[in-house]
């Protein structure tokens, strides 16, 4: 059965993030490999034509399937959702480095266990070990579909995997 | 013992509340806007004073009841003035709050960071692979900055670090009562210290630094072990209820 993946974005305006994000969620929809909604939480317009169903994030509070955040307001949102069986974070940027900050939110995001971790590239990753001690198991850049569907299957196996073990 | 105490903003004598109530003694905050001295004093008779200001309303009933001070300098130096006699003591770290704990999973790091940036903290940062948590008040350049902490963060920090790098007295005798091992590049700060009993290790090399941690700390753990112990010994005279003490002793 074809995986539901949906990509919960601040907004699919202008940015790199947006560009690469729609551009990998088409050819997984058009490759038949899963069905790809995306939610945004502000209203822009498209950087690209975007074939495939758009809505608010509210609409992903009962969202089945795999949900990824691809920042630090849609991850907290996210942890909230009880739809999604698998929650990912695809850090985008290190948003939670800009001055001046309180210590505590940025690592209780990160460091939870119901959130597995996506980093671009591997200077984020050790970034990201460094500082909250955690081990980032997925890092493609891009939003790379191919590596995406098979952190999703490494994601599913870990799942059953804990639920047989319970 | 009953002891009167001005709640002062920044929670200055929150140190010795805490080590009066250990001691059994029975602390009194005392917000003066609210209640006026004469009141306070009546209602408590208290054999004690901790003050910052003195008005002329409490030096009265200082004088009239004969009740002792303590009047307090700054957040880790204190005057006492018991009778006639003065005393001070500086650099007192509140032992109830930091002490030795628990490492935290999240701030468990090789050498972590609370102090301003300087050259050798950068060095660290930018030229070795190590783990280096930093939290402070103000922002470093680096990606190992996490931000603000509050004191509770800072002490889990200086449990969970093998070596803390400082360049303030206090917070380096806070890293020797959480049991971990300061360090500094501030030299001012090292000597001043070491007048008062406490040796913090001076490094300006960041190769060195890295050295002792790898080789002194990580490498040879008993030696890492012995160098607390001895840290932990420089600490007596230095803790909120070392002071208590020697101010009931004076007071008797």
């Amino acid at each position: 059965m074809k995986p539901t993946i949906n990509f919960l974005v601040d907004h699919i305006g202008a940015s790199h993030m947006a560009f690469y994000m729609i551009e990998q969620a088409h050819k997984l929809s058009e490759q038949g490999k899963a069905n790809v909604s995306i939610f945004y939480d502000q209203l822009h317009r498209p950087c690209r034509r975007v074939m495939l169903p758009t809505m608010l994030m509210v609409e992903a509070w009962a969202q089945p399937g795999v949900s990824i955040a691809t920042s630090m307001s849609t991850a907290a949102r996210l942890l909230s959702f009880p739809g999604p069986q698998h929650k990912l974070f695809y850090v985008w940027d290190m948003s939670w480095m800009n001055n001046p900050k309180p210590y505590g939110p940025a690592t209780q995001l990160f460091r939870n266990p119901k959130l597995s971790i996506i980093a671009r590239c591997q200077a984020h990753a050790m970034v990201l070990e460094n500082n909250f001690n955690i081990d980032v198991e997925h890092v493609f850049d891009n939003f790379d579909h191919t590596k995406l569907l098979e952190a999703i299957s490494h994601e599913q196996n870990r799942k059953t995997e804990e639920q047989a073990v319970a | 013992m009953k002891i009167l105490a001005q709640a002062i903003p920044g929670n200055t004598y929150a140190g010795f509340s805490r080590a009066a109530e250990a001691a059994g003694h029975s602390w009194v905050w005392w917000e003066e806007r609210h209640t006026p001295a004469f009141d306070a004093f009546d209602e408590i008779g208290p054999e004690l004073l901790f003050y910052m200001d003195m008005t002329r309303a409490m030096q009265k009933c200082v004088d009239v009841d004969g009740v002792a001070t303590v009047q307090g300098l700054m957040d880790d130096q204190f005057r006492f003035i018991v009778g006639d006699q003065g005393l001070q003591c500086n650099y007192l770290v509140d032992t109830h709050m930091f002490n030795k704990g628990e490492v935290h999973p999240a701030l468990f790091c090789d050498i972590g960071i609370a102090c301003a940036p300087n050259p050798l903290g950068l060095k660290l940062c930018n030229g070795f692979a190590i783990n280096i948590k930093i939290l402070y008040e103000q922002g470093w350049p680096t990606t190992q900055y996490l931000g603000a902490g509050s004191l509770s963060d800072k002490r889990d920090l200086y449990r969970s670090s093998n070596v803390v790098l400082v360049d303030d007295p206090l917070e380096a005798i806070r890293v020797i009562a959480c049991g971990s091992i300061p360090v500094t590049s501030n030299k001012d700060m090292s000597t001043t210290l070491l007048k008062h009993g406490v040796l913090v290790p001076y490094y300006d090399d960041a190769h060195e630094l890295y050295d002792f941690h790898d080789e002194i700390i990580l490498a040879n753990e008993h030696q890492g072990e012995r160098l607390r112990e001895d840290l932990q010994k420089t600490l007596k005279g230095h803790s909120y209820d070392d002071a208590l003490t020697v101010i009931m002793e004076n007071l008797q």
